[in-house]
């Protein structure tokens, strides 16, 4: 547990990351930027924040594309060349991001925990491979909505048998971001989705059969006659041709502009920790988006970058929306400063995986999983949301906080550097002195500053 | 009342104090200030919990010599012309003090669903989560340093839109969780350390998440501080009250959720599982009712004697019942359509049975009640109205229960 790194080289390196950086000179698409740029403060007399510093970019993007922070190490290394777009394409390319995204993904798919039979597993191994070899998000979406077979053998029929009861409501707010649920009660109150138009969505799955053995669902379609009120209608109007309905919905969804632009949405969401349209499932004329432009632009970047999530991400981590200290924009509706990138707390995952490169630990899956589901628990098992909000209970804080704290040699800067990726300030190094390095080491891993992407 | 739906653009154009005023009129805080106090008779509640689904016709609706009736006898018990299995010889003595549902029915067969269902009140939608009743009784209450939904041995349901301080406080093992308060009682110096370090990052990034994360400490501390440690500490209670509730798991668990009523915690729920008894039903029966009893028994015993019995609602329940058909397997399998439920305590008289079934327990007879009768039953002690709205945090009005109505024949 000793680093190899002396405590001086540490602090030369650090001492010089600090401040704000010019941005390396551009390759790179800067049309985000000016979109989003026409509405920062600046315009009206303020200065937009700074991009940055490189010790705080690492560990922003090496959260969101990896799932951690960043080792002393990592830290050192990124410090002596701090090219951004390269460090970028190198997470990218990395074997934990393929399987950090596939956890992201998993959560937003079917939630944390395994109801109804769901192999939540199965379609993760699913997910990571199609994520390795990049596959376009459209088909993963058709895979998604048309899989059959059995839960336990194949991954992505998973996502049907989680939302088994109404998987038409999870497909409206997944895929084209609309929440045909209103619409299972009364005709919705703001959008022109009626109860008649969510029964008629909702036939495409009226094909689907699920028995269930063993611990095993199994799906698979009843082709069959059906007169013309029983079939399918899609919200645009269009009918299915043919008698595959799953299969037709697959490919209205993915044909339509709300798939487009809900996917760049909920890409920008990932990074920015709040949607352009937020909620990112609920996209409708009362709920205007900050920058209409740029929900535009997104959707048409996904389409041609043929919805390449790893492009998207590519091309956002570059924005300096995305690389500033904080970027706000001047809202549209109110007129006032909003933030477009807001903190975010770490999932479960990021925080199980964050606190075991902090203190260097080598971890066993049991391990993560225990930790994982004491996070989530079962409270949190109906949970609907996007992805995962923070909502800790007095007890799981008190089984965090309870976690035993391993003895260190090492000198405060050096556990400011494996937590927190930084120096500690002046004033920090006196309210630690001669107070033990496990309080340290306990204090900082609680933190706030550590809890949160920011 | 009719209140318009406002669009939210009027709102912003200018309808601000209309948009306050539908707010303020669906905050739940102000609609249980208006309705508690004087309807309000509970102040307490434990529900034993049967997980897997219990047999009624093995506890509280025997059918003896019917080809449905299975091996067990049925026995006279405190409370006139009510019998239940000869299993439950302890019961029998305190059913002055509880009444038998016998015409509940409920549509939902899968036991995931189905807990759900007799957890909340509420079918199971994915969209409209709803709070389990544990958390909808903490909610009644002025919020305490200690938490008031607390369930042993499971990890009881979530609070929905009630929001995480009324999430259950689940405890597997009392003796580790009181470890745990203690040992962070004595981490008083690093927690201090921690608020001091963090308050600089604290007030840059000031937001309701940073401080709820950062008051959550605070919380803690002060849990620590209450009597709820002592409580867990069974070493503490007597050598008699232990043999009386018996050396068992769910006799401890009884026994522990009786202090923390004594201390104050608003709702307890105790689970017993290993009731899906598809095969070999007897003799599981006849060992679980054998757990169930004494402990039961004596928890009775001690809210009469306490006078505790007046304001503590008692409930014993599981997901479903089971069927009258014995199957090949000597089991029986899952029957909603007669699910059994007691309760006493609190504004419910005892000593009465609800509702029939036939002779053979296949069907009911006459009027059934539904699972969101009893939610209604159960949350009126406490002073909520069936059709009492609250408001989801996704902004949507609900009721407290879905369209039940209270048992008149508990009252």
């Amino acid at each position: 547990m000793i680093f190899s790194l002396t405590t001086a080289a540490l602090i030369a390196f650090a001492a010089s990351s600090t401040g704000p950086r010019a941005f390396p000179a551009p390759p790179i698409d800067r049309s985000i930027d000016s979109i989003v740029d026409q509405h920062l403060p600046g315009v009206a007399g303020q200065t937009p924040a700074e991009l940055c510093s490189d010790s705080l970019f690492l560990r922003r993007v090496m959260l969101d594309l990896v799932g951690r922070i960043p080792t002393v190490g990592e830290l050192q290394e990124f410090m002596q060349n701090p090219n951004r777009p390269a460090k970028i394409d190198q997470l990218l390319a990395s074997t934990e991001h393929a399987r950090f995204m596939s956890e992201i993904w998993t959560a937003s798919l079917v939630g944390y925990s395994n109801v109804f039979g769901t192999d939540r597993e199965a379609l993760r191994m699913w997910l990571e491979k199609q994520l390795e070899q990049d596959v376009p998000f459209d088909e993963m979406a058709t895979a998604l909505i048309t899989a059959r077979g059995a839960s336990s053998l194949n991954g992505p029929v998973n996502f049907l048998v989680r939302h088994l009861d109404d998987p038409v409501v999870k497909v409206g707010r997944m895929f084209l971001g609309v929440r045909l649920d209103c619409a299972q009660c009364h005709d919705h109150p703001f959008d022109r989705w009626t109860q008649e138009d969510y029964q008629r969505m909702r036939m495409f799955f009226g094909q689907v059969r699920t028995p269930y053995r063993d611990g095993t669902v199994f799906v698979h379609d009843e082709l069959g006659r059906a007169s013309r009120d029983q079939r399918p209608v899609f919200l645009t109007g269009a009918r299915p041709r043919t008698d595959h309905w799953r299969a037709e919905l697959a490919l209205f969804v993915t044909n339509s502009k709300p798939f487009a632009r809900t996917f760049g949405n909920r890409i920008w969401y990932h990074l920015m920790g709040r949607g352009v349209v937020d909620p990112i499932d609920d996209f409708n004329t009362e709920n205007p988006p900050a920058v209409p432009q740029l929900v535009e632009y997104l959707a048409e970047q996904s389409r041609r970058h043929k919805f390449s999530i790893r492009d998207m991400l590519r091309l956002i981590c570059n924005s300096h929306a995305y690389q500033r200290v904080e970027t706000s924009i001047i809202s549209l509706e109110s007129q006032e400063p909003v933030r477009l990138r807001v903190l975010k707390p770490l999932t479960p995952g990021q925080y199980f995986d964050s606190i075991a490169t902090a203190l260097d630990r080598q971890v066993t899956a049991a391990e993560r999983q225990r930790f994982v589901q004491s996070m989530v628990g079962d409270v949190l098992q109906e949970d609907f949301n996007p992805t995962w909000k923070y909502r800790e209970t007095v007890q799981t804080a008190m089984s965090r906080l309870a976690m035993p704290m391993p003895q260190l040699n090492d000198s405060l800067e050096e556990i400011y550097l494996r937590v927190l990726s930084r120096q500690p300030t002046p004033r920090e190094l006196e309210l630690c002195r001669g107070r033990p390095k496990a309080d340290v080491l306990f204090a900082l891993i609680h933190s706030n500053e550590f809890f949160f992407n920011h | 009342m009719n209140i318009p739906m406002l669009n939210r653009r009027q709102v912003l154009g200018g309808a601000i104090g209309g948009f306050f005023a539908y707010a303020a009129r669906n905050r739940c805080d102000q609609l249980f200030a208006s309705s508690i106090g004087d309807a309000a008779k509970a102040k307490r509640c434990i529900v034993l919990w049967m997980d897997g689904g219990p047999s009624q016709i093995d506890t509280f609706d025997p059918k003896p010599g019917k080809t449905t009736g299975g091996e067990f006898q049925s026995i006279s018990t405190a409370a006139d012309g009510v019998r239940i299995s000869e299993t439950l010889p302890h019961i029998a003595k305190q059913m002055d003090g509880l009444s038998v549902i016998r015409n509940l029915s409920s549509p939902i067969g899968d036991h995931q669903r189905a807990q759900y269902f007799l957890h909340t009140g509420f079918q199971f939608v994915q969209a409209f989560p709803r709070p389990a009743l544990g958390s909808v009784i903490s909610h009644t209450t002025t919020p305490t340093d200690f938490p008031n939904y607390v369930a042993l041995g499971s990890r009881g349901f979530g609070p929905a839109y009630m929001g995480p301080e009324h999430a259950p406080f689940s405890i597997e093992d009392p003796a580790q969780a009181r470890q745990l308060l203690v040992a962070l009682r004595k981490r008083r110096g690093r927690l201090q350390l921690l608020n001091n370090l963090g308050a600089e990052f604290d007030q840059r990034h000031a937001s309701t998440l940073v401080q709820q994360r950062q008051s959550m400490v605070s919380r803690i501390e002060a849990l620590a501080s209450t009597r709820f440690a002592e409580a867990l500490d069974m070493e503490r209670s007597s050598v008699a009250d232990r043999q009386r509730y018996g050396e068992t798991g769910f006799g401890q668990s009884c026994l522990l959720a009786r202090r923390l009523l004594d201390l104050g915690v608003r709702f307890v729920e105790v689970q017993l599982g290993g009731w899906d008894t598809h095969a070999n039903n007897f003799p599981a029966l006849r060992q679980l009712c054998g757990q169930l009893d004494q402990p039961w028994g004596a928890l009775m015993a001690d809210l009469k004697s306490s006078g505790m019995l007046d304001d503590t609602v008692v409930v014993w329940m599981g997901e479903f019942g089971r069927t009258p058909r014995i199957n090949a397997q000597r089991g029986r399998d899952h029957f909603p359509q007669a699910t059994p439920v007691v309760i006493g305590g609190g504004p419910f008289q005892g000593g009465r049975a609800i509702g029939q079934t036939n002779a053979l327990g296949t069907e009911i007879s006459g009027d059934a009640v539904s699972v969101p009768d009893l939610f209604a039953t159960i949350m009126s002690a406490f002073g909520i109205k069936p059709g009492q709205e609250f408001t989801t945090d996704f902004g949507s009005p609900t009721t407290a229960t879905d369209d039940g109505k209270v048992i008149q024949g508990l009252l």
